[in-house]
This record gives structure tokens, C-alpha cells and sequence, in this order.
């Protein structure tokens, strides 16, 4: 290791160290915690340890420069650094044609911890390539067993039937041999005596139909519950939940416009122009399988994950509709978010736990007009409220002490029907 | 006083048995069932069947729904547009020119799709006012007619072709002989930068002639525009500042030039205050009765040959010559008349105004001397802005047929005009079109001029293109497209420009034409322009004028004018005025329908005309007298036979028609247009006169034959009537000038005793109390012309089907705003009235306690509010409305319903909204009505949710003003103002305190939410005195 320059003693020593150290343990790379923190804020939109991104992979950086002093130079510098005419850092612009910004900020020991987070996680890759793991979570073929059901319900009660009528025989022979008389054969339902009976029976019947018929028809077009699968397994959990996404980070129409609107595949490559499969080490998304689901994204905007470029013809994705209301119903996402202030969670259930989003509310009209009964509106902070002169009134004589949304009008039929 | 008398037909004024019908319930029809109870032959189920039958298919269609829902897919963008957020509307500024129609206008897109249009308030031509025809061109854009490829001849008919193809084969005959003769016909061009490419293009191959013409001439004005004036050219008439207006048939609120940009000006002076208690006097002179007509305050129905005779008289009252010789209207009391309009015009020298709509260069020579006399040059009609609207010359096409014959033509190329079908000469100009080596059409649909093209080349729809305009001079507008092209069509200019061998597209043709031409000075041109088109016009204070007339376009030289002398004119006229004798006739364009570029669009053909409120065709209008003497019936056709040729028409009873005077409208009978259009009404362009310099739209000597037979036109003008049978209810009011001077609630003395309930309310917890918002209208009846455009606009807006002509015959239409039109008078020569209709969201309203679902109920903010997913379809509500307003859908027009369409034959002559393309058009804030349900104006409910929705977003109030209705946003005459009756800043409470404010059929204490202003008319008392045949009082009076 040669240096033509060394500005101080404690610079260079700091790094013998350092680098003295990295070499002890495979383990133990001082200053890894410091450097992945650095990495992450720094160098992470644009690198990636093993692939490359809008800048080159970083792995064995240290090798490919053979003098410490000009990475270090580079790192923190890259423009000034190309005015040196250096050849390799020429080269890597000319490859990737653009210039990394400026670290200033950046002190030696933050270049080198970051170089060591470097190591330590090339060398991690290179352990995992090397060892096979399981291949990641077998996918549970669910096997459809109702045929066999069927099957097995048919034998059964053929059975029974064959059953039922060797019963008969046996009887009909018993009652031979002990000569008994024939017995009565009326039904018992012809009876006189069940008659009452009957006709309760008969009754309940009726009434059992009709909560069914109204349970049914109550409920048609309704779908509580609804989860259907979608053409990417997107998972709200992994986005909102564990990575705290905000909602109206994608969903941009929800404070603006009528629609919270799905995004745009663009915005799902804001993130995962670099984020190109599982970095978690959560056992419930196994890398195999959901770095496929990442992919998808690319397949369908047409995105080359290797040379970074878009390159094919892409096709929107056909996603499940699930929150549907029927034509005649006017919605606006933004009286509520933006207006009301409401949480998305109000309405859509516990949307940041949901792997798979399923339609928490039965979105019934009866459901809407409740919560507009129940909810206070921004009465007195929202200018727009101030022609209500009579509720003021009342509110300030105490008669009020909150206005509902309902005492606007709120529960009115061309509130949402027009 | 005796109490004025009003009706909306000859049978109302009759007292025809079918009037008495016309006031009973509308949906009072007994049920037979005594037919449906007994076996009948013929029937096959009886009652029990049919119950069965309907328990079985509830319960199918219960199962069937049930079942499954259907999955819903969604798909969003792949890159997001930065200005397009879904649910929220994208406006474009841009215009509307078709064949001399201009509008400035703004264009509201969703998600990418036009759905309506408005006008453009910054324009200094049309001021924000927009037409029924500028406000259906946004179903055009979706026309399934429309050609979707380029096409080129071939054994049968037109096949589909590739544009690499056609420009091979056009390029390359271009190329083999750059000095064919090309000859381009066109419509008047009011593009600075089309007419560069024409220019270009006439570079390139030299022997290239421009022919402008327009179907519906105004030859005759600019032939003699040149002689007295020295300028083929329109100029600038400023109706806003004339005091006095004399139209010797010119319907300039209707059909003549400028209607928009003339309706504003006209209703600017006629819009009368306590404060300013004087409005225009306006004379009209004509034999047909039309809009206009039926809006002045004199209407004088004359012969279309005395139409000059009229002009003659009134240049020597003014002037003291003797040009008419002693000719004179025959009736005195019309002479009388003229004498009287001609008294007044000399009083007002100079700020007044004299037109005419004669395409006579005669007629409009003495006009031009009428107005030098009165020194109306200058002050109320100018030059300096003149009117670019129409540059046709009648010659265009007869030279053109004359050099196609004699085989000097070798391309033909036919932009944005149909000759075949609307000029006299079609048929020959077909027939010497196949002589032309080749024939290129730009049609975006199939028409009959482009049928007989060797290659159709379908140019954009205005909505997907780019363009400009100079509609006046020295005032511009830009086009801007406001959705990609739909289909594979491209614009005729960037063909031109492709065959003219210039890579450029026309849209950097006309961005550079702009950044070199006009707004080269400024220091950011690019910027320049760029604000330009955000606001659609490009309006210099000084008149920067773009240098871009071409020499063979038009022939706009200005020369001395050669003369002022009108002797030679006035023998003209004499001489044909002499020459006419017996029945007759006058050829008109009809509002909706144009020349018949309009004829493809449903929702026009189902627009009344504004005065006969007649849809879906063209029909003879016939004086009431003639059709007695003669025992005509309304709706008998009749053989028609004028400079011998002969056509079949309806007859239409036309009060106000002149006597032994017949008019008919042009521009139907189209027989190339889409599927529900083709073939309503009869073409009868070719009965014209083309021989003299201008094409004659009148003729004399008409024969009329009744063949017999009877059709039923479908006439909504006693549809829904309001009246109770006796013409006793006072549904309209009006008063004269006079009058209001002396009082302003002249006309409306009666309203306090209506009011004398006012206080009375089903609803106490609202009514009256300030709180938050109660939407209210007012329509000022002095305003309003009655054009139409708010119906159209009302269609766009609320996805308002069309229903058919035999549907409207049923008087099943649904529009949700109507124009009733009185008259009021005399058959001969009746008063009219126009008054909006629509619902009038009572307070107390009659509809809304007879619902048994309580489907249409009352809401806080005061509407009378309709839920249609809970209306079973009683029609309880329609047959108690007092204002006849509401609508029932008996089919599936919008094709809302879960099984498809459950329509029979009879309603896919209007597929309409049954397909995809055309669905484009509908507003997704409003709910497609499905059928068995009642509909009606909602106020636009949606628009004042999304106003309030934005200011509380903004945290701040809401303002008036801020949002308007549909129907209020399309009128070009200011005619509605709407706002919210608890504040009271606003203009609409302002509007409700004036005297002249009144509630139709108030007395009943429904307490309407809708204000009418009372009409005033410019009379005084003393003219009623003056002419006995015109007094409309006692004449008519069947008490």
C-alpha cells in the first residue's frame, strides 16, 4: 500500500487500523454499524453492494482503485476529482453519464466506514450465493378436494339407501313370521293430530325464507369481505405497515380529486427503480418469491433491471377493483380526507396489516348515512361553514355543542345521488 | 283592460279538442283492464298469465343478478400526465369554427375525454356566449360516422387505405406534374396559418386556385360591400350601441353571421333597470316568422320580393328621394309601419343600424345608402375590425363546374364543404367531378361530395386539432386539441403539407408562422405564444394584423368604391318585385341544422326549432289563412313546385307566416350522414335559383298540391302545457316600455296578492331561515331570444338522451329545460314570448308529497331532489307537477340497465348512448338514468357540490358567482343568473327584489325557487291605437 501523499499522521494510521481490523474476523468490521448508516442515507439511491444501478456495483471498489487517496477524492468530490484527468474516473462518467454529487460533509473515517459496510456486505452476498439456502418458501399448492367430497357423499348415501331398504325387507319378514297386522301408512304429516304441528312448522319455514330473501336481497351487489387476488401480489402491509409509506404518498387523489387513485406504474419506480427485490429477512416474504412480484413491475412498464433502461412496450396493469359503488352514488375521497380529516383506516379497516386488501365495510348505505349521523363536522374552523348562521347561533347560545354532519344536510339524497 | 291572451298552437287558439286533452294529467291514460282480464282472441294470456309470468321472471332475474357480481377492473396510467388528475376536470381554451360558425370557448376534459364545452369569457368576439351548435359539437367528436382511415375509390364504393398509400399515389401524381391544375374548394377560411399552407402549397404547384364558398351565401352583401364601399368584405356592425335596429330579414340572433357575438351586443340594449328605464327599438321586416323576428318589438311580415320595396321606402323617408317610384307595401297598416321605423331612424342618425339578410347585391346596395344616410358608419358599424366570417363568392362554383367540364382541372380538392348536396348546381358539379384526373376530399365523414372523391383524406375533429383564427381582423383565437386523434385521420393542412414536399407538421408551421409573424417583436415569442394559447386569443389593443391573406383565397382588394348610386339597384328591385306574382317561397337555414353540416348530430335534430317547435325535419311553412283557403292541414304533404322542380313536404302551419308566402328550411335530407340521421327530412337546395350572380333564396310562382297523405310532425310546442285549458292563468308577463317608465312593476301589479301566502311552508325548519345555502334563478324574459343553446348545454352537462322523432311525436322527449314559446295575438302576425322551462324547485312542491317511495323529496338547501334508484316509476310526481318539467324514461336510453338493452325495435333508430364511442361524451359526475325512472333539472347539482367542495378545501367561503349552471353558462345573453338566496350580496337577490320579478303560477303558493323578469317590450300605447289589423286585444278574445 503506497501513499504519495499523506496529509496527517492520525488520518493514515486511522486507516491501517481500520483496515488491519477488517481483515482480523469475518465478523467483525469495525465501524460496519457507523458505515451502513452513511451507506444507506448516501450512497443507496444510486448503488448496490452486487448489481449495477445508476452507478456502478460497489463491490470490490477498493480493488478496482489502486490508489485509497483518489477514491477517497472521488467520494467526496467527483466532479473536481475528473478534473485531475484521472483516466479510470473518466471512464466510469463516460460509462455511466453522470456525475455523483458532492460529499462534503463526508470525513475520512465516514469514507472508510462506508467502504467497510461495503466489504462486509459483498462478502454476506458472496456467503449466500455460495451456500444454496432453501430456495426459498416451497408455494403451497392448494389442491381442490370437493370433487372427492361429492363423490364420497353420493356413495354414502347410496349406501344408506340400500341400507334403508334392507331394514324394510328385515321388518316386512319379521312381521310375517310373527303375523302382525299391517301397520297404518297415512304420512304422518296427513295425520289429524300433527296437523298443528305442520302448520307451525310450515310457518317457521316461511319465515326462515323470508329473512333469507331479505338477508339476500339486502345484501346483492354487496361485498364485505371481497379479496380477490390481484395481478401482482402488492402487499399494503409490507408498504404502509412495516415500511410506513404513506398512504397519500401513492394514493395521490385522496386529498385532491374524487378518486384516491391506484398510482401510476411511474410511481411504483420512484422506489423500485432501486429497491429490485426483497432486502428484509422477514420469513413472510421470502425473497424467492416476492423478488418475482417485483419484477412484474418491470415487465409491465417494459423496465430492463440490468441495463437500468426502459425498453419495451409497456402495458398498464388490469388491477381487481375492490371498493365498488354502484353508478347512481357520488363519492369524493378528498370531502373526506382533505375536508373531514378523516383517517383512511375509517373506511378501508386496518389497511396497513393487510397483506391482501379485502373490503372491510359493507360500504351499505345505511353504513354511510350512520357515520354521517355520528361525525362532527369542522364546523367552526372551516371559513366555508359561516354562512350556517342559525347553527352558529345555536352553538354559541350552548343550544349545540357540535354540528354533526347530518345538520348540514349531510343524510340528504343529492348529497350523493345525482 | 282586457286580459292578453296567450297560446302556444293554433289548436289552443281554436280550441281544438285536442287542446282540452293537452291539459289533462300527462300520464293519465286508463288502464284496460277489462283487456287483459277476459281471454280475448288474439291475446294469448289473460291476467293470472301475466302475474305468473312476472312472479317467474322477478324471481329469474333476482337469481340471475344475484348470482354473480361482475369483477371490476381498473387500470391505472403507466406515466402519469402531470395536469391530470383522475375525478378532477382539465380545461383547454380553445375554437370552435365550422363553415362561418365562430365561438370562442373553453373545452372540459375528463380523464382525457372532452365532455362539454363553454364559452370563453376573454373573447372580445363572443364574450363567453355560446350556441346549441357550438354546444353539441362535442357529440360530433364522437360520431360512429366518423371515417376512421383514409379511403380511396374503389369498384364499390370507398376502400380502406393506408396514409403511406395515399400519399404515394397523391404525392407522386403531384410530382409527375407540378403544373396540374389544382383546385382547392373550400368554406370561408378564417386561418391566418391554413391560409399560409395554401399559400405554400400554390408555391409549389403554381397552377393551384383557391375557390372559397360558402353554402349559405353572402355574396349579394359582399358584391356590394365592394361597390359602394370598395371592400369585398364584412364589416364590424355594433348592435350594442344602436338605439334603433331595422332588419329587413336578417336574423342575426339566429343564423346571420355572428349570432352570438350579435346577441350579446343586441341584449346589451335591451336590458332595462329602474335606473336606466330605455332600451333599443327594433324593427323587423320579413315573411318567414324568425327568431329574431319573433323577438323585435315590430314585426312587419312582408312578401320576400317586397323586401326591397321595404329598403327602397326607407332610404326616401330618410333621404327624401323618390327611388321606390311610388312603390309601396301593399297593406297600409304595414306601410304605415315602415313609415314609422323610418321616423325613428332619422331621429337616431348614428346610432342606429339597419341589416339585411338578402342575398340580393341590390338590396344590400340601398341598405349600405340607408346607413351612410343615418351616418351609421363609424359610430355603429366599423371597418376596422371587419368580420372574417364570410368570403365566399357565389361564382366560385359555376366557374369551377364550367372549368371541370371543359376538363381544365386536374386534382380537385374539397376541404370542409359539401357542394353536391348544398349547391342548386350539385348534381352537375357530381357529374363533371369525374372528369377531374383525381378528386381528394377532406371529410371527416362520409358525405356526398366526398362519395364521389377518388381519395378521402378525413381530416381531425376541431377538438384534436391544432389551429387559429381571425374571426375579426386584428382579433385571433387558437385551437389547441384537446384529446388525441380518436382514429387514424390527420389534419388537412399536414397533408397539404406533406404533398407540398415541407416536413414540418401544421402545428410547428403555425407556432413558427406566430414566433416570425405577429409576436416576433416581443422579447419572448415562444412565451408569448404559449400565454396566447393558455388563453385561447391572441387580442392586440392596437390590431396586429398577421400578413397572411392569400391573393387567390380571397379577393379582399381594397379599390375605390365605384359607386353610391342605388338608382340602377332600386330598378332591380322594382323590376323583381313586378315580376313576382302568386305564391312565394323563401329558403332559410334553420338554427340547428346549418347548411347541413349539422345533420349528423342527434341532439340538434332533436332541439324545437325555437319558433315552429318542430324537430327531426324540414316542412312548409304555410300562413293559417292560406292553409284555411286553401284546406291544408297541418302535416299534409304537399307537392311543392318551384323554377320547375318539384319536391314533397309537410306542411306546417306557421302563425306570422305572410300571407301567400310559403318557407322551408335547407340543410335536410342529408343522405350520407350516420345511422338515426340519414334521411330526416327533404333536400331542397336544388329548387334554388343559381343563375343569376348571387344564389336567389327566394322564388315566386309557387305551386302547392295537396297529394293527400298526412304525417305527424313531431311538434312539442303543446307538449306540457301549463295552461289550464282557458288561456286564463297568467303564465307569462309583460308590459311595454311605456309602461315601466310610468311604473316598474307594470305587467306585474299582481304579484302581491299572489304573495299573500308567502310565509306558508311545509318545511319550518328551513324555509326562510338563514342558514347556509338555498339556490335560487332568475330569468330575465327581456333577455331571452329563445336560441336554445341552454337545452344543449342542459344535454351535455346531465347526460340527457335523445329519444327519436317518433318518440318526440308521443311527447316523450326528455330534456330537462325547455323553451315554451307564446304567442300572443293574432294568427297573421303574433307577439311571442320565450320563457325557459325547467323545474322550478317549489318550495311547497306539488310533486313531492305524491311519491309513495319518497323518491323525490325536499332538501335544505331548497331542491327538489330525485333519487332515481329509489323511483319505482309511478309518474304520481309528473302528472302533479304544475310545470310539467319532469321526465320518464320508457326505454333504456342511457344504457344503464344490468340486462343490456331490453329495448324493442322501435328505440334502435337512436342506439345513441347504447354505444361505446358515443358513451365517451357522457359526464361520469352524473348518474346514466335506466329505464322506468323518473328525471328533471337537478339545478346541476354537481357543479355546486363541486364548487363548495373546493372552497372548503381552501378553508374559505363560498363566493357568488364562482360556479355556473349549465343552462346559465351557454346563454349568449345573460338571460339566468343563479346563486344562493341567503346572501344577500348576490346577484341573484338582487334580481329577486326587482319590481319586475314574478314566480310562474305563484297564486298557488308552490313558492317556486326560479324568478321570471317581466317582458318588455319597446311599444308605446299609442301604436296599439294606430294599427287596428296588429292590435292582438280584442281580436282574438273567445271569452
Amino acid at each position: 500500500m503506497q501513499h504519495k501523499k499523506s496529509t496527517t499522521i492520525t488520518r493514515f494510521l486511522s486507516i491501517i487500523l481500520l483496515l488491519a481490523l477488517s481483515f482480523t474476523a469475518n465478523n467483525v468490521f469495525a465501524g460496519e454499524a457507523e458505515g451502513k448508516v452513511l451507506y444507506q442515507s448516501k450512497c443507496q439511491r444510486c448503488h448496490l453492494v452486487d448489481k449495477k444501478l445508476t452507478g456502478p456495483a460497489l463491490q470490490n471498489v477498493r480493488t478496482r482503485w489502486a490508489d485509497s487517496t483518489n477514491l477517497y477524492a472521488w467520494i467526496k468530490n467527483s466532479q473536481s476529482f475528473l478534473g485531475t484527468g484521472d483516466k479510470y474516473a473518466n471512464d466510469l462518467y463516460k460509462e455511466y453519464n453522470s456525475i455523483m454529487p458532492a460529499f462534503p460533509e463526508l470525513s475520512d473515517v465516514d469514507v472508510a466506514d462506508i467502504l467497510v459496510y461495503i466489504d462486509a456486505e459483498a462478502k454476506r452476498k458472496q456467503d449466500m450465493a455460495a451456500t444454496p439456502g432453501p430456495g426459498g418458501v416451497v408455494t403451497e399448492t392448494k389442491k381442490d378436494n370437493s370433487t372427492l367430497y361429492w363423490i364420497l357423499i353420493v356413495a354414502l348415501l347410496f349406501i344408506a339407501v340400500i341400507l334403508g331398504r334392507a331394514v324394510k325387507y328385515l321388518d316386512g319378514l319379521v312381521r310375517q313370521k310373527f303375523d302382525d297386522p299391517t301397520p297404518d301408512t297415512t304420512p304422518f304429516y296427513k295425520q289429524r293430530k300433527y296437523r298443528p304441528l305442520v302448520g307451525v312448522l310450515a310457518l317457521l319455514f316461511l319465515s326462515l325464507l323470508s329473512v333469507a330473501m331479505w338477508n339476500s336481497a339486502t345484501s346483492l351487489g354487496r361485498q364485505q369481505g371481497y379479496a380477490p387476488e390481484q395481478p401482482i401480489a402488492f402487499s399494503h402491509k409490507v408498504h404502509a405497515g412495516i415500511n410506513k409509506i404513506d398512504c397519500k404518498y401513492c394514493h395521490v387523489g385522496a386529498e385532491r380529486g374524487k378518486a384516491a387513485v391506484i398510482p401510476s406504474l411511474s410511481v411504483c419506480m420512484n422506489c423500485h427503480y432501486n429497491i429490485q427485490g426483497v432486502t428484509g429477512t422477514d420469513p413472510n416474504y421470502p425473497k424467492a418469491v416476492y423478488d418475482k412480484e417485483i419484477a412484474k413491475i418491470y415487465s409491465y412498464i417494459g423496465f430492463n433491471a440490468e441495463s437500468l433502461k426502459y425498453e419495451s412496450e409497456p402495458k398498464p396493469i388490469e388491477w381487481t377493483k375492490i371498493h365498488n359503488l354502484p353508478d347512481h352514488v357520488y363519492f369524493n375521497h378528498s370531502q373526506h380526507v382533505k375536508v373531514a380529516g378523516l383517517e383512511c383506516q375509517t373506511c378501508h379497516g386496518q389497511i396497513q396489516e393487510m397483506d391482501v386488501v379485502q373490503q372491510m365495510e359493507n360500504l351499505s348505505m345505511g353504513w354511510c348515512v350512520n357515520c354521517h349521523r355520528n361525525t362532527n363536522v369542522n364546523f367552526t374552523t372551516n371559513e366555508f361553514y359561516k354562512p350556517y348562521e342559525v347553527l352558529h347561533e345555536k352553538i354559541k347560545n350552548g343550544e349545540m355543542e357540535s354540528v354533526k354532519a347530518e345538520d348540514i344536510g349531510a343524510t340528504e339524497c343529492q348529497k350523493c345521488h345525482y | 283592460m282586457a286580459e292578453k291572451k296567450y297560446w302556444k298552437g293554433l289548436e289552443e287558439l281554436n280550441q281544438a279538442p285536442e287542446s282540452a286533452q293537452l291539459t289533462q294529467p300527462e300520464f293519465g291514460e286508463e288502464i284496460p283492464v277489462e283487456f287483459f282480464d277476459s281471454n280475448n282472441d288474439g291475446l294469448q294470456s289473460n291476467r293470472r298469465d301475466f302475474l305468473k309470468m312476472m312472479g317467474f321472471s322477478l324471481t329469474a332475474a333476482t337469481v340471475a343478478a344475484g348470482c354473480e357480481i361482475p369483477v371490476k377492473k381498473v387500470a391505472p396510467y403507466i406515466f402519469k400526465p402531470e395536469d391530470v388528475i383522475p375525478g378532477i376536470a382539465t380545461w383547454y381554451a380553445s375554437t370552435f369554427y365550422n363553415g362561418g360558425d365562430y365561438c370562442s370557448i373553453i373545452v372540459k376534459t375528463r380523464e382525457g375525454r372532452p365532455i362539454k364545452i363553454e364559452g370563453n369569457r376573454d373573447s372580445k368576439v363572443t364574450k363567453g356566449g355560446t350556441s346549441a351548435r357550438v354546444q353539441a359539437s362535442v357529440l360530433s367528436l364522437y360520431d360512429t360516422a366518423r371515417l376512421r382511415n383514409p379511403m380511396v375509390k374503389g369498384k364499390r364504393g370507398h376502400d380502406n387505405a393506408s396514409w403511406a398509400d395515399i400519399d404515394k399515389a397523391i404525392a407522386g401524381k403531384l410530382a409527375a406534374n407540378p403544373n396540374a391544375n389544382i383546385r382547392i374548394v373550400s368554406s370561408t377560411v378564417i386561418s391566418p396559418s391554413t391560409k399560409k399552407v395554401f399559400a405554400a402549397f400554390a408555391e409549389k404547384y403554381p397552377n393551384t386556385k383557391v375557390y372559397t364558398y360558402d353554402a349559405l351565401s353572402y355574396s349579394g352583401m359582399l358584391m356590394a360591400n365592394m361597390a359602394s364601399k370598395g371592400k369585398s368584405e364584412i364589416p364590424d356592425y355594433h348592435f350594442e350601441k344602436a338605439k334603433v335596429i331595422v332588419s329587413i330579414d336578417a336574423d342575426f340572433l339566429g343564423t346571420w353571421i355572428s349570432p352570438i357575438e350579435f346577441t350579446k351586443g343586441y341584449v346589451a340594449t335591451r336590458k332595462v333597470t329602474k335606473e336606466k328605464p330605455e332600451m333599443s327599438r327594433h324593427y323587423h321586416f320579413e315573411s318567414r316568422m324568425s327568431l329574431t323576428g319573433s323577438n323585435a318589438d315590430y314585426r312587419v311580415a312582408v312578401a320576400p320580393s317586397e323586401l326591397g320595396v321595404v329598403a327602397l321606402n326607407l332610404l326616401d323617408a330618410i333621404t327624401g328621394s323618390s327611388t321606390a317610384g311610388g312603390a309601396k307595401l301593399k297593406d297600409e297598416a304595414k306601410q304605415a309601419r315602415l313609415k314609422e321605423a323610418a321616423e325613428w331612424l332619422k331621429k337616431h342618425r348614428g346610432e342606429s343600424l339597419v341589416v339585411s339578410g338578402c342575398n340580393d347585391e341590390n338590396v344590400q346596395l340601398v341598405v349600405n345608402a340607408i346607413n351612410d344616410a343615418l351616418n351609421n358608419y363609424g359610430n355603429t358599424i366599423t371597418w376596422d375590425c371587419a368580420n372574417m366570417l364570410r368570403q365566399g363568392s357565389d361564382a366560385s362554383i359555376k366557374t369551377l363546374i364550367g372549368e371541370l367540364k371543359g376538363g381544365q382541372v386536374n386534382i380537385l380538392m374539397v376541404n370542409d364543404c359539401n357542394p353536391v348536396f348544398d349547391h342548386p348546381m350539385g348534381d352537375q358539379l357530381a357529374e363533371a367531378m369525374a372528369k377531374a384526373e383525381m378528386s381528394v376530399s377532406f371529410a371527416g365523414s362520409m358525405n356526398e361530395t366526398a362519395a364521389n372523391c377518388t381519395y378521402i383524406c378525413p381530416d381531425h375533429h376541431f377538438l384534436e386539432a391544432w389551429n387559429d383564427a381571425e374571426p375579426k381582423r386584428g382579433l385571433y383565437s387558437l385551437s389547441q386539441p384537446t384529446i388525441k386523434n380518436l382514429f387514424d385521420t390527420r389534419q388537412m393542412q399536414d397533408s397539404l403539407l406533406t404533398w407540398s414536399g415541407n416536413a414540418m407538421t401544421y402545428h410547428d408551421f403555425m407556432v413558427q408562422n406566430w414566433v416570425t409573424g405577429p409576436l416576433a417583436g416581443k422579447a419572448d415569442a415562444m412565451g408569448a405564444f404559449n400565454n396566447a394559447l393558455q388563453i385561447g386569443l391572441y387580442q392586440p389593443e392596437n390590431g396586429n394584423v398577421i400578413e397572411a391573406v392569400v391573393a387567390t383565397l380571397t379577393a379582399a382588394t381594397e379599390m375605390a368604391p365605384a359607386t353610391t348610386d342605388v338608382s340602377s339597384a332600386a330598378a332591380n328591385i322594382l323590376g323583381m318585385a313586378k315580376k313576382a306574382s302568386g305564391v312565394e317561397i323563401q329558403f332559410y337555414e334553420s338554427i340547428a341544422i346549418g347548411d347541413g353540416r349539422y345533420a349528423d348530430n342527434p341532439w340538434l335534430h332533436e332541439l324545437p326549432d325555437p319558433v315552429s317547435k318542430i324537430t327531426w325535419d324540414n316542412y312548409l311553412n304555410v300562413s293559417p289563412a292560406y292553409a284555411r283557403e286553401n284546406k291544408i292541414e297541418h302535416g299534409d304533404v304537399v307537392t311543392v313546385s318551384v323554377n320547375g322542380k318539384e319536391v314533397k313536404l309537410p306542411v306546417a302551419i306557421q302563425p306570422g307566416q305572410a300571407n301567400n308566402t310559403v318557407s322551408v328550411a335547407v340543410g335536410y335530407g342529408r343522405t350520407m350522414v350516420g345511422r338515426g340521421v340519414v334521411g330526416v327530412g327533404v333536400n331542397v337546395y336544388h329548387l334554388l335559383d343559381a343563375s343569376g350572380a348571387c344564389v336567389n333564396y327566394m322564388a315566386a310562382n309557387v305551386s302547392i298540391t295537396n297529394t293527400g297523405e298526412n304525417v305527424k310532425l313531431a311538434q312539442t310546442q303543446t307538449h306540457f302545457s301549463l295552461n289550464d285549458g282557458l288561456g286564463q292563468r297568467r303564465i307569462v308577463k309583460e308590459t311595454t316600455l311605456a309602461e315601466y317608465k310610468k311604473s316598474p312593476n307594470a305587467g306585474n301589479e299582481d304579484r302581491a296578492e299572489a304573495l299573500a301566502w308567502k310565509d306558508i311552508t311545509f318545511y319550518p325548519d328551513y324555509f326562510g331561515k338563514k342558514n347556509g345555502f338555498n339556490w335560487s334563478m332568475a330569468i330575465d324574459l327581456n333577455s331571452c331570444v329563445g336560441c336554445g343553446a341552454c337545452v344543449i348545454s342542459c344535454n351535455a352537462e346531465n347526460n340527457i338522451p335523445i329519444v327519436g322523432k317518433n318518440e318526440v311525436i308521443r311527447s316523450r322527449e326528455m330534456h330537462w329545460m325547455r323553451i315554451d314559446r307564446y304567442y300572443a295575438g293574432t294568427e297573421e302576425n303574433p307577439e311571442v314570448v320565450y320563457q325557459p322551462m325547467l323545474c322550478q324547485h317549489c318550495e311547497n312542491a306539488p310533486c313531492e308529497n305524491v311519491c309513495p317511495v319518497g323518491a323525490t323529496n325536499h332538501s335544505s338547501e331548497g331542491f327538489n331532489q330525485m333519487a332515481y334508484n329509489r323511483c319505482i316509476g309511478t309518474r304520481y310526481c309528473a302528472n302533479n307537477c304544475p310545470y310539467k318539467v319532469r321526465r320518464f324514461n320508457w326505454f333504456d336510453y342511457g344504457g344503464a340497465d344490468t340486462f343490456g338493452t331490453m329495448n324493442d325495435a322501435k328505440e334502435t333508430e337512436n342506439r345513441g348512448l347504447l354505444e361505446d364511442l358515443t358513451r365517451m361524451v357522457l359526464n361520469p359526475d352524473v348518474t346514466v338514468r335506466s329505464r322506468g325512472v323518473i328525471e328533471k333539472c337537478s339545478f346541476c347539482v354537481q357543479r355546486i357540490q363541486e364548487a363548495k367542495l373546493s372552497a372548503k378545501k381552501d378553508n374559505r367561503e363560498l363566493k357568488d358567482g364562482e360556479f355556473r349552471v349549465a343552462c346559465q353558462s351557454a346563454c349568449p345573453a345573460d338571460a339566468i343568473t343563479f346563486g344562493n338566496s341567503y346572501d344577500d350580496t348576490s346577484a341573484v337577490v338582487s334580481e329577486a327584489k326587482d319590481e319586475r320579478t314574478f314566480g310562474i303560477l305563484e297564486e298557488f303558493h308552490w313558492v317556486p325557487s326560479i324568478f321570471y323578469k317581466t317582458k318588455v317590450r319597446n311599444k308605446d300605447k299609442a301604436d296599439h291605437k294606430n294599427e287596428e289589423a296588429l292590435d292582438i286585444m280584442d281580436l282574438y278574445n273567445y271569452k
